[in-house]
């Protein structure tokens, strides 16, 4: 069986790609549509996390320093605050730690918006997301350890 | 479905979302997801979208 690659490339013998002036123009359209989502996109992931350290911030009595509650994504229903739980440094340390990770990824999503680099873009939120779920693992890892 | 049809809608939803802005966080993704899938097929689509409509892409 033949590759598909070689059967495209047979073809564009036959048939003569668009002229480059036509591929200029479609590569611009689409740069410009990708810098309208990717902006969209940041934008609204900007507000999802303010409004969560918002909601983060009234549930958490300053006493504990706001440690009780876990950062999550989106729109999340805001859970109720256990009065009787304090964090240990472990879980303050690692909270620290990937807190810095995300706000140096969310910076560099800001800038590949920016940029119009739509495949930055996606990256980096890839990372963001890997970066929580490694989060929540640890979190619950560190939950069991200290039970 | 003909590939500068499909970039015209593209288009046209970042008009709509630059006047007016609705669309949630998954639409979002998945229109920017098009876009950079239609940006790497522009290089191979032949006049009429004849090579695309053969390769299936």
């Amino acid at each position: 069986m033949r590759r598909p690659v070689r059967r495209i490339e047979r073809l564009r013998i036959f048939c003569p790609a668009l002229p480059k002036q036509h591929q200029e123009e479609l590569q611009t359209e689409l740069r410009n549509a990708g810098r309208v989502f990717a902006n969209r996109i940041f934008e609204i992931r900007n507000r999802n996390v303010e409004r969560n350290r918002a909601a983060t911030q009234r549930q958490a009595p300053a006493s504990n320093g706001g440690a009780n509650v876990q950062p999550s994504r989106g729109n999340v229903r805001p859970v109720q605050a256990r009065v009787d739980y304090k964090p240990t440094s472990a879980y303050v340390e690692m909270r620290e730690r990937y807190s810095q990770k995300l706000r140096y990824l969310l910076g560099l999503q800001q800038h590949y918006a920016a940029s119009g680099n739509a495949y930055g873009v996606n990256r980096s939120q890839a990372r963001i997301a890997d970066l929580e779920k490694k989060f929540r693992l640890e979190s619950i890892a560190l939950a069991a350890v200290n039970q | 479905m003909d590939f500068q049809v499909r970039i015209g809608d593209i288009v046209r939803a970042a008009r709509e979302e630059m006047q007016n802005p609705s669309r949630n966080l998954k639409e979002l993704v998945s229109l920017n997801d098009e876009v950079s899938r239609l940006s790497r097929l522009v290089p191979r689509v032949g006049i009429g979208g004849f090579l695309q409509a053969i390769n299936g892409g």
